[in-house]
C-alpha cells in the first residue's frame, strides 16, 4: 500500500489504528521478545456445531448426579453427567415411559361377567399378563402362549382378550350408571322440581338398562379395544383362506395363471370390439334388459334414416347451382330428425372396415354411389340392433316363462313377442340399387353386398377375403397416374390402411388439390383415368385393372364438370 | 455412537461371553474396551470339587507361568458349553465352571480395561444367547447380583441386539458364531423362539476343517511329521525353559486340551491372515491362485484355492461333501445333547425329596415363563444369601434345562444349509410376518467375516435366499442388511451398547430392590 501511494505521489496513508503491537500489553512484548509478538494462536471463538463457544469464559460446569426417574417405582438411582446447580424437576426420559393400561379384574368381577367355556381363569389371567407386558404385539404373545400353555391359535387369544376387555368395560359403564341412577333418584325426590337432575336421571337410567350392544362405541383407552367385538369367525376364515393360497400346488397356480391371461385377451378383445362399435354383437346377451323399452318397427328405422339423409344434403334449386361434394356430407346427427351420432361412427367404421373411401372425388355418379352405399349400411344397421333387441326380448319372455313352470316350447316366436308376422317382401328403402334391396332383405349378407359396391363390383367374382388385397394392389398399380388426386399433404383421413399405402407411394403432390381426398378415393376412381389413359400409353395394364374394365358399368359414366383435375390427370403420365 | 437422539449415558458396562471372545465394555461405546479370548487355561483343585484355582487369559502368547503352578496341570476351561452354547455346564459333578468363569472374566475386564472401575457402582447389561434356558438366565442373574453386587442389571438377546446394532427391530438374524450358527427371527424387539434355527456348524467347525487341510499340506512337506502341524509353545528354544536357579528344564509337556487349543489358534490365524477363507463368487475355483501361509517352524505351505473355499462352503454351500461334513457335526452335536439330557435325568432319581422342592420353587415353570407372582417371604441376610448362591447345585440348574434342551434336540437343531435356515425360521412364523421378515435380514457374527470382498458374503446368501423364496413368493424382495467387516463381530455388542445408552432404557433395569423382592424369576418377566 505505501508503496503505491510513493509511487503514485500520494501521502501515505495513517497507520491503522489496532495493529498488533499496540494491542499487546507493553511488558509483556518485552518479555517475549519479537518473535512472540504475534498475537495468540489460541482462538477466541470455537465453534461447535452451528454453536460459537467463547473459550474466554469459564466452561460450564457438569457433575456426575445420581438421579431417579418417576418411571420407576423402586427410586432406583443411577448416576449420569448433568449441569450442576440446575435443578431438574423429573428424568427427562420418564414421559416417553408409556405402557398400555392393564386389563384387570377381581375374582368377582370373572365370576360375574367373565367365565367362559374353553378358558379357565389362570389361562386367562396369562393371557392378560402376556398381552400387558408384549404390549399386545401378538405374534410374540402366541409364540410366548405356544411356550408356557396348550396351544392355541392366535386367534382365539386375540377373541378372548378382547372380548373380556370389551364386556369388562361395558359390564363397568352399566354398572357405574347404575350406581349414579340411584344416587340421582334419592336426590330426585328431595327435590322433585330440578329438571336438570331429572335429566340426568333418565340419561343414567338407560345407559344402565340398555342392552350392551347397544351402548355407545367406547375406546377402551390404551388397548385400542372397544365395546365392538372381535369378528372371530372372520379372521378364521381369512386364515384359512390365506393359508389355502400359501399351500397352493405349483399346477394351481399355473392353471390360475393360465385362466387370468384368457382373461386379459378376452377384455383386451371386447375393448377392441367395443372401440369398433361392435360390442352389441358381441355382447347381445345383455340387451335382455333393453327389452322394456319400445323397440320401433323396422319401417321407422327406414324413414328416420331417410329423413337424416335428406337434411344434410341440399335440395336442389332451379337457377342456383350447388356442388356436388356437398352431398357428400355425413348425414346430420341428434335432434328429431337426425340418428345417433354413435351410430354415424359405427357406420363409418362398418364402412372403414370394407375400405369404403370416405370422401369420393365428387362426381355426380359417384356422389349417387356413396349416398346408397352410406343408406344401406345405416339401414343395415338399425335393423341389427332390431333384431338383437327383439331376440333379447323373446329370451326373457322364455326365460319368464319356464319360470312359470311351463316348459312349452311349442308356443310360437311371433306370438311370444307380440308381432305380427313380418310382411313377406319388405317394403323397400327409397334407394336404388341392388346391393341395397339385398341389405335391407338379408342383414347377414350386407357387408358382402357393401363390399362389393364398394370395390365398384368390379371385383364381384372374388371371394372377400380377396378384395382387401386385390383392392389395394389396384390402388397401388393405380397410385402412378392418379397421383395428382391424391394431395398427401391434406388427407383427413387417418385410417391406419391409408397411411401404409402412403408409404409405399411417394409421388410428388403435383396440383394444388383443393377437394379433400385419399388414396383410397384415387382408387375408386381410378378406373375413369386409366379407361381414359389406356389408349394413350400407359404401361398400367395390370392384370386387375383389365379384368376391371369390361365388368365395370360405373367406369362409362362420364366425368362431371367439377372434377377439372381429372382431366389433366393423364397429361401428366 | 453418544451422538444417539435420546441417548443419556449412564455409565453402564455391556459385556458379551461368547464361546470364541468375551467383550467388556462402556455402553455408548464403538467398541468394546475388553476383547479377550473366552477360552481360557485354568489350574484346578486336586481334591474332588475341582474348583477353578488360577484362570490364565493369554496362555496362546504368554508362556503359563511356571513359578506358580505346575505347568503341565494347566488345562482349557470355557464357561460356553460348545453343544448347547448356553453357559452351561453339562458336569454336575462339579461347580458351575460357567459361572466362576463369568466372575473372573469380569473382574479380569473391569481391571485391564475399564479404569480399574467398580462393578458394585455401574448398571450391568448382560448379552446372552437368543435361545438360552430362563433357568440359566435366572441364575445368571443371581449371580450378578448376589456375587457382584451389581446396583442394576439386565439381560438383552444378542439377536435383538444385532437387530438394533443395524437400526431395525423386526429382521431375521443371522449370527455365525464360534460354537454354532443360529437363524432368529425377531419381531418388534422380542426374538421368536418358535423359529430359532441352530446349526452345530460354526468358526468352530471351519478352523477344524482348516486345520485338518493344514495337516494334510504339512505332511506333503514334513514326511516325518505324525502329529500335524507345531504350535508355537513347541518350538520355542528350549532355552526359555529355564527355572529361577538358572537350570534349564525339559520341555513341559501340555495336556491335549491345551495342545488342541494351541494348534487350533493357528487354524484361525490361517483363516483371518494368512490364507483367508473365502467365499468362491467367481466360479472359478481351481483357477484362483493358491495363498502361502507361514507355520511357527518355518515351513511356509501353500493353501491351495479349493481349500479355502472349502472352508466358506462349510457355512453355505450345497455340495454333497459339505452337506455331509455338517450332517457328522450335527450328528456329534445331537448325540453330546442326548448324553447330556440322559445325565440330568438319572441326577433327578438321584435327589432326594427336600432338594426337589426347593429346586421347584426357584426354577418353577411358572417363574421360567416370566408369570411368577411370588415374592420372597423375607429378605435373606446377605450371608444366607451368599452361602446359597455359593452352594447351589449344578443339577438344580441341569434339571431345569432339560426340557429346553430337548426342544433345542428335536426342534431347533439342523444341518442344512445357511439359505435354508433363513427361509425356515421365517415360515415358521406368522404369515403376516413373514415378508418383513425376509424384507430385513441381519447378518453378524464372526463368521460372517470372510473374504474375499466385504460384501461378498451378503451378496452369496441374498442371492441363495432370494432363489428360495422366488420358487414360492416371487415378488418378495431380500435385503441383507451388515455393517462394514470390522464391526460384524461385535455386532450384538454394539446393539448392547446402543441399547444401554438410551435414555428411556433406564426404566427397564432390573434394580437390587426388585430382585430382592421378586426373586431371581423376575429376569424372565422384565427381560423377556
Amino acid at each position: 500500500m505505501t508503496d503505491v501511494a510513493e509511487i503514485l505521489g500520494v501521502k501515505s496513508a495513517p497507520k491503522p489504528v489496532g495493529s498488533n503491537k499496540s494491542l499487546l500489553p507493553k511488558p509483556y512484548s518485552e518479555l517475549t521478545g519479537s518473535a512472540t509478538e504475534l498475537p495468540t494462536t489460541v482462538p477466541t471463538f470455537i465453534k461447535i456445531g452451528n454453536k460459537q463457544i467463547n473459550s474466554h469464559k469459564p466452561a460450564r460446569k457438569w457433575t456426575w448426579a445420581p438421579f431417579s426417574s418417576s418411571s420407576r417405582p423402586d427410586g432406583l438411582l443411577l448416576n449420569h453427567w448433568v449441569r450442576a446447580n440446575v435443578e431438574y424437576p423429573d428424568y427427562p426420559y420418564a414421559r416417553f415411559d408409556i405402557h398400555l393400561d392393564p386389563v384387570q379384574y377381581t375374582i368377582e368381577e370373572y365370576k360375574a361377567w367373565l367365565t367362559s367355556e374353553n378358558w379357565s381363569q389362570s389361562e386367562t389371567d396369562t393371557l392378560m399378563d402376556y398381552a400387558r407386558i408384549f404390549e399386545l404385539r401378538w405374534p410374540v404373545i402366541h409364540d410366548r402362549w405356544c411356550a408356557a400353555c396348550p396351544p392355541r391359535p392366535v386367534e382365539d387369544l386375540k377373541h378372548r382378550f378382547y372380548t373380556v376387555a370389551a364386556k369388562l368395560l361395558q359390564r363397568r359403564v352399566s354398572h357405574e350408571a347404575a350406581v349414579e341412577t340411584k344416587a340421582l333418584e334419592a336426590a330426585a325426590t328431595n327435590n322433585a322440581e330440578d329438571p336438570k337432575l331429572l335429566l340426568e336421571t333418565a340419561a343414567a337410567r338407560s345407559l344402565a338398562s340398555s342392552d350392551p350392544q347397544h351402548q355407545p362405541l367406547m375406546q377402551h383407552l390404551g388397548t385400542g379395544t372397544s365395546n365392538k367385538v372381535f369378528d372371530l369367525a372372520y379372521e378364521k376364515e381369512r386364515r384359512a383362506h390365506w393359508e389355502a393360497l400359501w399351500n397352493r400346488t405349483k399346477e394351481e397356480e399355473a392353471e390360475e395363471l393360465a385362466l387370468r391371461n384368457e382373461l386379459k385377451q378376452v377384455e383386451t378383445q371386447l375393448r377392441k370390439l367395443k372401440k369398433r362399435g361392435a360390442h352389441v354383437v358381441a355382447a347381445s346377451g345383455t340387451t335382455a334388459s333393453r327389452a322394456a323399452t319400445p323397440i320401433p318397427a323396422p319401417e321407422v328405422a327406414m324413414q328416420q334414416v331417410d329423413q337424416a339423409m335428406t337434411t344434410t344434403a341440399p335440395t336442389p334449386v332451379p337457377g342456383v347451382p350447388y356442388l356436388q361434394s356437398a352431398r357428400l356430407v355425413l348425414p346430420a346427427t341428434g335432434g328429431e330428425t337426425g340418428i345417433s351420432k354413435a351410430l354415424v361412427a359405427r357406420m363409418e367404421a362398418l364402412l372403414a372396415g370394407m375400405n369404403v373411401p370416405s370422401t369420393v372425388i365428387a362426381t355426380k355418379r359417384a356422389c349417387d354411389l356413396m349416398d346408397t352405399v352410406r343408406r344401406d349400411a345405416l339401414t343395415w344397421l338399425l335393423l341389427q340392433k332390431q333384431v338383437i333387441q327383439k331376440e333379447g326380448v323373446l329370451r326373457a319372455r322364455r326365460l319368464k316363462l319356464a319360470k312359470m313352470g311351463g316348459n312349452i316350447r311349442v308356443v310360437d316366436e311371433e306370438t311370444l313377442l307380440g308381432i305380427a308376422p313380418p310382411p313377406a317382401p319388405r317394403p323397400k328403402p327409397v334407394t336404388k340399387g341392388p346391393a341395397a334391396t339385398a341389405a335391407a332383405a338379408a342383414p347377414g349378407k350386407a357387408k358382402a353386398s357393401a363390399s362389393k359396391t364398394a370395390t365398384g363390383s368390379k371385383l364381384a367374382g372374388k371371394k372377400p377375403a380377396a378384395t382387401a388385397s386385390s383392392s389395394s394392389t389396384t390402388a397401388a398399380s393405380a397410385g402412378a397416374p392418379t397421383a395428382t388426386t391424391t394431395s398427401s399433404a391434406d388427407t383427413k383421413t387417418k385410417k391406419p390402411a391409408v397411411k401404409r399405402k402412403r408409404k409405399s407411394e411417394d409421388a410428388p403432390p403435383a396440383f394444388p388439390n383443393t377437394a379433400p381426398s385419399s388414396d383410397e378415393a384415387a382408387f375408386s376412381i381410378s378406373t375413369k383415368p386409366k379407361k381414359k389413359a389406356k389408349p394413350s400409353t400407359t404401361k398400367e395394364t395390370s392384370s386387375v385393372s383389365k379384368s376391371a374394365a369390361p365388368k365395370a358399368p360405373l367406369a362409362a359414366a362420364p366425368a362431371p364438370a367439377t372434377m377439372t383435375q381429372k382431366e389433366t390427370s393423364p397429361k401428366k403420365d | 455412537m453418544a451422538a444417539f437422539a435420546g441417548g443419556d449415558d449412564i455409565g453402564a458396562v455391556v459385556a458379551e461371553i461368547g464361546h470364541y471372545s468375551t467383550k467388556i465394555g462402556w455402553a455408548g461405546d464403538d467398541a468394546p474396551r475388553s476383547y479377550f479370548p473366552s477360552n481360557v487355561a485354568v489350574l484346578r483343585q486336586g481334591d474332588k470339587s475341582r474348583r477353578i484355582q488360577g484362570v490364565c487369559h493369554d496362555f496362546y502368547t504368554h508362556p503359563i507361568q511356571r513359578k506358580t503352578f505346575d505347568d503341565g496341570n494347566w488345562e482349557t476351561c470355557n464357561p460356553i458349553d460348545p453343544t448347547s452354547g448356553l453357559m452351561y455346564d453339562p458336569d454336575s459333578t462339579q461347580g458351575a465352571d460357567g459361572f466362576d468363569l463369568l466372575r473372573d472374566f469380569l473382574h479380569h475386564g473391569y481391571s485391564t480395561a475399564l479404569q480399574q472401575a467398580k462393578i458394585e457402582e455401574h448398571p450391568f447389561l448382560m448379552i446372552e444367547r437368543s435361545y438360552n434356558t430362563p433357568a440359566i438366565r435366572q441364575q445368571t442373574l443371581e449371580c450378578l447380583m448376589e456375587e457382584m453386587n451389581v446396583p442394576a442389571a439386565f439381560i438383552a438377546k444378542d439377536a435383538v441386539l444385532m437387530c438394533y446394532g443395524c437400526g431395525r427391530t423386526t429382521a431375521t438374524v443371522i449370527d455365525i458364531g464360534h460354537s454354532g450358527t443360529t437363524v432368529t427371527p425377531v419381531f418388534e424387539g422380542f426374538a421368536e423362539t418358535k423359529g430359532i434355527r441352530r446349526s452345530p456348524t460354526g468358526v468352530h467347525a471351519m478352523d477344524r476343517l482348516i486345520l485338518e487341510r493344514l495337516d494334510a499340506l504339512y505332511k506333503t512337506k514334513q514326511p516325518a511329521a505324525h502329529d500335524g502341524i507345531r504350535p508355537l509353545y513347541q518350538v520355542r528354544p528350549v532355552q526359555q525353559y529355564v527355572d529361577p536357579e538358572g537350570q534349564s528344564l525339559p520341555r513341559p509337556q501340555r495336556r491335549p486340551s491345551i495342545h488342541f487349543a494351541a494348534r487350533m489358534e493357528l487354524a484361525r490365524e490361517c483363516r483371518e491372515f494368512g490364507a483367508g477363507a473365502a467365499v468362491n463368487i467367481t466360479d472359478t475355483a481351481f483357477h484362483a491362485p493358491s495363498k502361502s501361509f507361514t507355520l511357527p517352524d518355518g515351513t511356509v505351505l501353500d493353501v491351495p484355492s479349493v481349500d479355502r473355499f472349502a472352508a466358506a462352503d462349510l457355512m453355505l454351500g450345497y455340495s454333497p461333501a459339505t452337506v455331509e461334513l455338517r450332517e457328522m457335526h450335527l450328528e456329534d452335536c445331537r448325540s453330546n445333547l442326548k448324553k447330556i439330557i440322559e445325565k440330568s435325568q438319572y441326577d433327578d432319581n438321584d435327589d432326594d425329596e427336600e432338594e426337589k422342592s426347593e429346586k421347584d420353587d426357584k426354577f418353577s415353570e411358572e417363574a421360567a415363563v416370566g408369570l411368577s407372582k411370588r415374592r420372597s417371604k423375607q429378605p435373606a441376610t446377605q450371608k444366607q444369601k451368599q452361602l446359597s448362591s455359593r452352594l447351589f447345585s449344578n443339577r438344580q440348574l441341569n434339571r431345569a434345562c432339560t426340557k429346553h434342551l430337548q426342544t433345542l434336540l428335536d426342534d431347533q437343531l439342523t444341518a442344512s444349509p445357511l439359505a435354508s435356515m433363513v427361509c425356515d425360521a421365517a415360515y415358521r412364523c406368522d404369515r403376516e410376518q413373514q415378508a418383513a421378515l425376509l424384507g430385513n435380514v441381519v447378518l453378524g457374527g464372526g463368521g460372517s467375516c470372510l473374504g474375499p470382498t466385504e460384501q461378498a458374503v451378503p451378496d452369496y446368501l441374498r442371492d441363495q435366499i432370494e432363489s428360495l423364496i422366488h420358487a414360492h413368493t416371487p415378488g418378495w424382495r431380500v435385503r441383507l442388511l451388515t455393517p462394514s467387516l470390522s464391526e460384524r463381530a461385535i455386532l450384538s455388542w454394539l446393539g448392547g451398547s446402543i441399547l444401554g445408552s438410551l435414555g428411556n432404557f433406564h426404566e427397564m433395569w432390573i434394580s437390587k430392590q426388585e430382585y430382592e423382592e421378586w426373586g431371581s424369576a423376575i429376569v424372565n418377566r422384565k427381560c423377556p
